[in-house]
């Protein structure tokens, strides 16, 4: 559970010469999920990568995430190739238990005869699957989804939704996503960010 | 089978003109024959003496590479992490790397007993290639992942086995590949030059004092097959470092 929203105040960024966010202000409400959609390179993964304390803003401020756990399913998978999908869920877990990283697994669609080959030999959907379960099986407070469901194929999709939907459950979280049904989906509050460098509209 | 024949027909066209050379020569002493080279070996095999003095030299120069390795590694990860060890090593590296081993070794001689100084040389001339070798490994992370590492708050201990020393380790093989044969040629030099009693480069030295080239062949073949073989068994250790790993043991 997280007591507080999370708020941007007047968040800029920029990579050198290059304006990404200008005075961004927005609102995380307390165990909900903020869908954020609009046109690529608008800097809706800055955004998010700034959340996540992997960079700073080069001014304003991100309230209310200090001394947050985190998780996130970023947009590529950053998974160790070496070891298999068990390993990469155990890797976060604060306790490395074998057995709720196979559980986590199942839930979120990977079959159990794929559980112990290393990551380099799944497939793309199946590899999807082992990102989003390393994501939700931490019980983060603080969540970020960048396009969590790319690669997924229409099959498995809503089972892997529906678990996704669950375990946010007491979580906040951005959903970085082009897809209104995956919003909706998630029951998520909808902003964009529009224009470059980007703003909340 | 025809590329797995290629380099036994390559050994055997080059023995072909050692044999060729040897007869030409007609003299032993300036230039023995490889089956008196393989005579001499089948001689020296059988004593006790041949093996305590391979012992003694590998006990020392394996010493000498071990410790580079360790203090290689070491110092490169201590180097990434912090400038100021960067900016005090780098030099220090680039001068042992680019100084003549004999230069060392006779610094080394001044100072230590020759049955320490192979260890010592080893380990001088190694050092650099591992440094250099691992601080281009750690370098070459993939940054993603240890983005998603710190995200997920992961242990600083577990990192470094699931993802760390994955992506140095064919750096640090690679460094282990040179080091090897470094640290042979680098050590045995020093045996010869110390004179160092009871190792490979005393008999080398006695070769050359008693011009007798079948001791000098005969004990040359013995250096490069101990090369070869602790090569071959440091990357098959090395080999069998990922499927141990699990970054995630409890």
């Amino acid at each position: 559970m997280t007591a507080s929203p999370i708020i941007f105040q007047g968040v800029t960024k920029r990579y050198g010469d290059h304006p990404v966010l200008a005075g961004v202000a927005l609102i995380l409400e307390p165990d909900s999920v903020t869908a954020l959609t609009g046109p690529n390179g608008v800097g809706k993964t800055t955004l998010a990568r700034l959340l996540l304390g992997l960079e700073a803003p080069d001014s304003g401020f991100i309230a209310g995430v200090d001394g947050l756990r985190r998780a996130a399913v970023f947009q590529e998978d950053r998974l160790c190739a070496h070891l298999d999908a068990v390993a990469n869920v155990r890797l976060v877990l604060d306790r490395g238990h074998r057995a709720s990283a196979e559980e986590e697994l199942a839930l979120a669609g990977l079959g159990s005869e794929h559980l112990s080959k290393p990551v380099s030999e799944l497939s793309g959907g199946q590899r999807r699957r082992v990102v989003i379960a390393r994501a939700m099986t931490v019980r983060a407070p603080l969540v970020v989804l960048d396009e969590p469901f790319t690669g997924l194929d229409a099959d498995t999709k809503p089972a892997v939704m529906e678990y996704v939907r669950e375990r946010l459950v007491g979580s906040t979280a951005l959903l970085i996503t082009h897809d209104p049904a995956e919003a909706e989906f998630l029951g998520a509050r909808v902003v964009t960010l529009q224009y470059s460098p980007g703003i909340i509209v | 089978m025809r590329r797995a024949i290629r380099p036994v027909l390559a050994a055997l066209f080059w023995v072909a003109v050692w044999q060729f050379a040897a007869w030409s020569v007609h003299k032993d002493f300036l230039l023995a024959s490889p089956f008196s080279v393989v005579a001499r070996l089948g001689q020296l095999g059988i004593t006790a003496d041949f093996w305590a003095t391979v012992g003694w030299s590998l006990g020392r120069i394996a010493a000498g590479f071990i410790a580079a390795a360790v203090v290689g590694a070491l110092s490169a990860a201590a180097a990434v992490r912090f400038r100021a060890v960067d900016a005090l090593l780098s030099p220090l590296i680039a001068t042992i790397r680019s100084a003549p081993v004999v230069s060392f070794i006779i610094l080394l001689l001044l100072w230590t007993d020759s049955s320490s100084l192979p260890m010592y040389t080893s380990f001088l001339m190694v050092l650099p290639v591992m440094y250099a070798n691992v601080l281009e490994g750690i370098k070459y992370r993939d940054r993603s992942l240890i983005e998603a590492a710190a995200v997920f708050s992961v242990p600083l201990a577990r990192r470094v086995r699931a993802i760390d020393i994955p992506a140095v380790l064919p750096f640090f093989a690679a460094a282990c590949r040179i080091g090897v044969g470094l640290a042979w040629k680098s050590g045995v030099a020093a045996e010869v030059i110390g004179v160092a009693n009871g190792s490979i480069g005393e008999q080398l030295y006695e070769a050359k004092v008693f011009l007798s080239s079948v001791d000098l062949f005969a004990w040359t073949v013995v250096i490069v097959a101990l090369s070869v073989v602790c090569e071959k068994l440091v990357l098959r250790l090395l080999r069998s470092v990922p499927g141990r790993m699990d970054g995630a043991r409890p």
